[in-house]
């Protein structure tokens, strides 16, 4: 079934066009959501949410950009929402913590996702580190481009940017990651 | 040593900006549609019965305005009468008062005899 079909079923109400769009866009959706929120059990809790807003708000898409585009952005707008719950979650903890209250720590650990080679597991983990640490729309870019494998083209689609603001994006992440990793292994790496 | 140090770290930073070269994708977890429709029949389910409206939150704010309104009204009007029968209540004691325990002007017709 083709995208402009599919919605057209969605809009009619069809179970059986929801129940297909979701086994064609849960890996991409989870996928993303892990990616930028590097917890298997959020990433599930934010793909559903995705999946209920693409549910609730199916009437009003106009079909102005492409349906993976559109659910794409729904997913990475809910998965920053849950990156500012979680800061707002920790400046709590950390407000508990100084008037001597223990609160429970909103710390990622360190993330190893699923689909990183063996061999590459511990890089990874201190790349992985360093994207949390960006600033949200680098982030984004960047997890859409190395996690999602997304092109420039349909990156800018979904930020609803320029070609030239996410080549902007992706370089100052680069630059940003290199030196996070760079701190890091300087206080850790043993030769 | 040193110089060797940082090529090391050089290295390393390398290796961790090319280790997601080739990442797979990673796979919703099982039974994902089947946890997906029993939290949409919670979520997405209208509240039954009578007070079904309140599940909208433009009727449940409505409603509450409506109450405080009411409320406030109540007090207001509760208020008010509080001070008129505290008015009637002093004129009825002065009545008494005066009936009981007049001055002493009111039968000064008396001393001229």
């Amino acid at each position: 079934m083709n995208d402009s079909q599919l919605i057209s079923d969605l809009q009619s109400g069809a179970q059986s066009a929801f129940r297909e769009l979701v086994a064609d866009y849960q890996d991409r959706v989870y996928n993303t959501c892990l990616g930028l929120l590097q917890n298997e059990e959020d990433a599930e809790e934010c793909a559903q949410d995705v999946f209920i807003e693409v549910y609730r708000s199916v009437n009003s898409f106009r079909g102005e950009s492409k349906l993976s585009t559109w659910i794409y952005r729904i997913a990475t707008t809910k998965s920053l929402e849950v990156i500012r719950k979680r800061k707002r979650l920790k400046r709590f903890a950390f407000l508990k913590s100084i008037s001597g209250d223990q609160g429970d720590d909103v710390q990622v650990a360190g993330f190893d996702h699923p689909g990183v080679l063996l061999e590459q597991k511990e890089n990874a983990q201190a790349l992985f580190q360093a994207i949390g640490q960006l600033p949200e729309s680098q982030r984004v870019a960047f997890t859409l481009h190395k996690v999602e494998g997304l092109p420039y083209q349909e990156i800018c689609e979904v930020m609803e940017l320029s070609l030239s603001s996410v080549e902007s994006l992706m370089f100052r992440a680069r630059k940003n990651l290199q030196k996070t990793i760079k701190v890091y292994y300087e206080k850790n790496f043993k030769s | 040593m040193e110089n060797k140090r940082h090529l090391d770290i050089d290295k390393k930073i390398n290796e961790a900006m090319d280790s997601l070269e080739g990442l797979g994708r990673a796979e919703a977890p099982s039974f994902f549609y089947t946890r997906l429709e029993a939290r949409m029949e919670q979520d997405l389910a209208p509240t039954r019965g009578a007070l079904a409206f309140f599940s909208n939150p433009k009727w449940s704010v409505a409603m509450l305005s409506l109450f405080m309104i009411l409320n406030v009204g109540s007090i207001f009007l509760i208020s008010g009468e509080g001070n008129g029968e505290v008015a009637e209540e002093v004129a009825t004691l002065e009545s008494f008062g005066e009936e009981y325990f007049s001055s002493s002007d009111l039968y000064g017709y008396q001393n001229g005899f």
